[in-house]
């Protein structure tokens, strides 16, 4: 596996995959965006209403499939110490933290002509948001700290403290009395939604994560990248601080 | 549709193309200036086997 973990063979594989991650992403979505606004009825209850379903949904999927592929990096930093599980949770943080703040921004407004209001202190949209705060907080506490291997560590095991939060969410809504709907599509009986609507949405959803693959691939690409580029600097700049002598000693 | 829901759907969709468009546009423009940059030292993007060392 860590011979696949080799940052010149991402960078080759990203090559590759970004184009065709990017290319279905684009034509599911297009797909999925007909299906939703010229084939999937309005539902009974909330009228036409129910198309932010169809976004935000798989927006917040993608906030904590994000999280999950960030938690299993930071196995991979604190078990095999290795840059690129670092490179990889570090690129997941702001693209987790993008789809947590369209879950959250597009559920609001959907909550204000259903609920009659933007925001709850509900058990899954604070638990949502808490996540958010996570995102950011890990975004901060790798910008905070200068050197790579500790911002690693540090944010490797708040990453996997901050797991904790994912069954919260994932069960908030079973747990307490909430405002938010209960789950009506992983259910152990069976999706409580018709296939006119299911279908729109599961495809917006595989959309989405062919997006957010490419979008990771690109982030890994440019944190390698990143990571030469500070070292060709750091070089340059000890090589510049040598005196003359040592200079041509160590050019010999 | 009423107006007032035909607003929210479109807010909705809208706020979410600025974020996806606004994230693509930012990691390709990230990618740009560290091409330009490592090109300024001398070094092509995927023409050299690290190991497993990136610092």
């Amino acid at each position: 596996m860590l011979r696949f973990a080799n940052p010149s063979f991402v960078l080759r594989f990203a090559a590759r995959a970004i184009p065709i991650f990017g290319a279905l992403a684009a034509l599911l979505l297009a797909v999925g965006l007909y299906l939703v606004f010229f084939v999937a009825p309005a539902d009974y209850q909330q009228g036409e209403t129910v198309r932010i379903m169809y976004i935000h949904v798989p927006a917040a999927w993608l906030g904590m499939f994000a999280y999950m592929v960030m938690a299993s990096a930071a196995l991979g930093t604190l078990v095999w110490r290795h840059p690129v599980a670092d490179a990889a949770q570090k690129s997941a943080a702001p693209l987790g933290a993008m789809f947590t703040f369209v879950c959250l921004v597009t559920g609001s407004l959907w909550g204000k002509p259903m609920w009659g209001t933007y925001w709850v202190w509900d058990a899954r949209l604070t638990s949502m948001l808490v996540l958010l705060l996570i995102y950011l907080a890990l975004i901060a506490l790798w910008n905070t700290i200068e050197e790579p291997q500790r911002a690693a560590k540090a944010a490797a095991v708040m990453t996997l403290v901050g797991l904790v939060n994912i069954p919260i969410i994932k069960f908030s809504v079973d747990w307490w009395n909430t405002l938010h709907q209960p789950a009506s599509v992983f259910k152990t009986s069976g999706p409580a939604i018709y296939g006119s609507m299911l279908w729109p949405l599961l495809i917006m959803a595989v959309g989405a994560t062919f997006l957010f693959l490419a979008l990771h691939l690109m982030s890994i690409r440019n944190e390698i990248l990143r990571r030469r580029l500070d070292r060709l600097t750091r070089l340059a700049a000890s090589a510049n601080d040598m005196p003359r002598t040592a200079r041509f000693e160590a050019a010999q | 549709m009423s107006h007032d829901h035909a607003f929210f759907i479109a807010l909705s969709y809208g706020v979410t193309a600025i974020a996806v468009i606004g994230t693509i546009a930012a990691i390709m423009l990230d990618h740009r200036r560290l091409k330009k940059a490592l090109a300024a030292m001398g070094v092509t993007v995927a023409a050299r086997d690290d190991g497993q060392h990136l610092d």
